[in-house]
């Protein structure tokens, strides 16, 4: 195995992922006692696509981990069709600011001179552009009025993960924290596949088709596609660039799994907006 | 514990304890016969459940220490137990 593609980074949770094309450990330094082959960042330049992919998707999963370890007693209420409501509100806050903020990001990349980073934004741009509206539409497809429900509803983990892509965005150039937070996001889409999208479906009412956003960003849309290509994006930067983004995908996992301090928005509120929202002569519950 | 254990770090501690093996052997006997004794007694962080042993390299042999990971990572690991909430939908 001389020579094997092996790449590692820290992650959230006090921990360094050590990751091979075909696997990703967790290795907790005690930092006494014996010499500790991952305690200096990894060098080597360009990673290697496939342990890279495996390092980032290790990277989500520490990121998940840390925030269930940090919380143990969340206790996320059951979806639900009126919590589904809830789910597409933040779905629409989380896709409706990406074009504009990859937008951003290009003129930076530009302005770093990284133009493949800033070709990689462009595209991102592109292809993200109008899913705020498959959002709308899910929320119309349930009788409700879209913009109204957006506009009243902001659920705080997609509003805390668009304001870390901000920051990350407006960071010291080049931004790479818009990378971390394209894997880390287009990864944890993946977590949604075909049974999952079925389970949600049959929680609606029939002949409503609300599941159009979460379909894009799905195992079965096209985010499948961008994992890899974001995979080979941060392979071919430097080591400490990749470390960096490692290190920035487990902390936007975290993020997307942390309950809101605020806890879980109750039914009561919910049924308000839906009944504030609801539009005459549209199915709905 | 000793007296300077609170303000030295484990790797501070243990090169403390490295030196003083190397210059007595009736501690170098301890360190091996009571691994664990002597690790609490200076202050490093031992744990229960958890043997300690010390090795010594000698000038025909050199030991080297293979760490054992904590375990496999992976995301696909996270969803087989999901179950379906308000807030799992990968977001």
């Amino acid at each position: 195995m001389t020579g094997a593609a092996l790449e590692w980074a820290a992650v959230e949770g006090g921990a360094v992922l050590v990751a091979t094309p075909e696997r990703a450990w967790l290795h907790r330094a005690d930092g006494w006692g014996r010499p500790d082959p991952f305690a200096l960042p990894m060098r080597h330049a360009p990673g290697d696509v496939a342990a890279t992919g495996r390092l980032l998707e290790g990277a989500v999963a520490a990121g998940l981990a840390a925030a269930r370890a940090a919380h143990p007693d969340r206790r996320p209420p059951p979806l639900t069709a009126l919590r589904w409501m809830w789910r597409l509100a933040g779905l629409y806050h989380l896709t409706t600011h990406t074009p504009a903020l990859m937008r951003e990001a290009v003129t930076r990349f530009e302005i770093a001179g990284r133009p493949a980073l800033a070709a990689w934004a462009r595209d991102k741009a592109r292809d993200e552009t109008a899913h705020d509206a498959l959002a709308l539409r899910d929320l119309a497809a349930m009788g409700l009025d879209g913009r109204a429900v957006v506009d009243l509803l902001r659920p705080p983990v997609p509003m805390a993960m668009v304001a870390w892509f901000r920051d990350a965005v407006h960071a010291k150039a080049p931004p790479l924290g818009v990378l971390a937070y394209a894997c880390a996001v287009e990864r944890l889409a993946m977590r949604v596949d075909a049974g999952y999208l079925a389970r949600v479906q049959a929680l609606l009412p029939a002949g409503v088709d609300a599941t159009r956003c979460l379909r894009v960003h799905s195992a079965v849309g096209s985010d499948a596609r961008h994992v890899e290509e974001n995979a080979a994006v941060v392979a071919a930067l430097a080591a400490d660039e990749r470390a960096g983004i490692v290190f920035a995908v487990s902390e936007v996992a975290r993020l997307s799994c942390a309950p809101s301090a605020d806890g879980y928005v109750d039914d009561v509120r919910l049924a308000a907006v839906q009944h504030t929202t609801r539009q005459e002569g549209r199915p709905h519950e | 514990m000793s007296d300077s254990a609170a303000s030295k770090s484990a790797a501070d501690i243990w090169r403390d304890i490295t030196a003083r093996a190397w210059s007595d052997d009736a501690f170098k006997q301890r360190l091996s016969d009571d691994t664990t004794g002597v690790l609490s007694e200076y202050g490093l962080p031992v744990q229960a459940g958890i043997d300690y042993k010390v090795v010594e390299d000698t000038p025909t042999l050199r030991n080297l220490v293979l760490i054992r990971p904590s375990g496999d990572v992976s995301v696909a690991q996270l969803d087989a137990d999901e179950p379906l909430t308000d807030d799992n939908a990968g977001f």
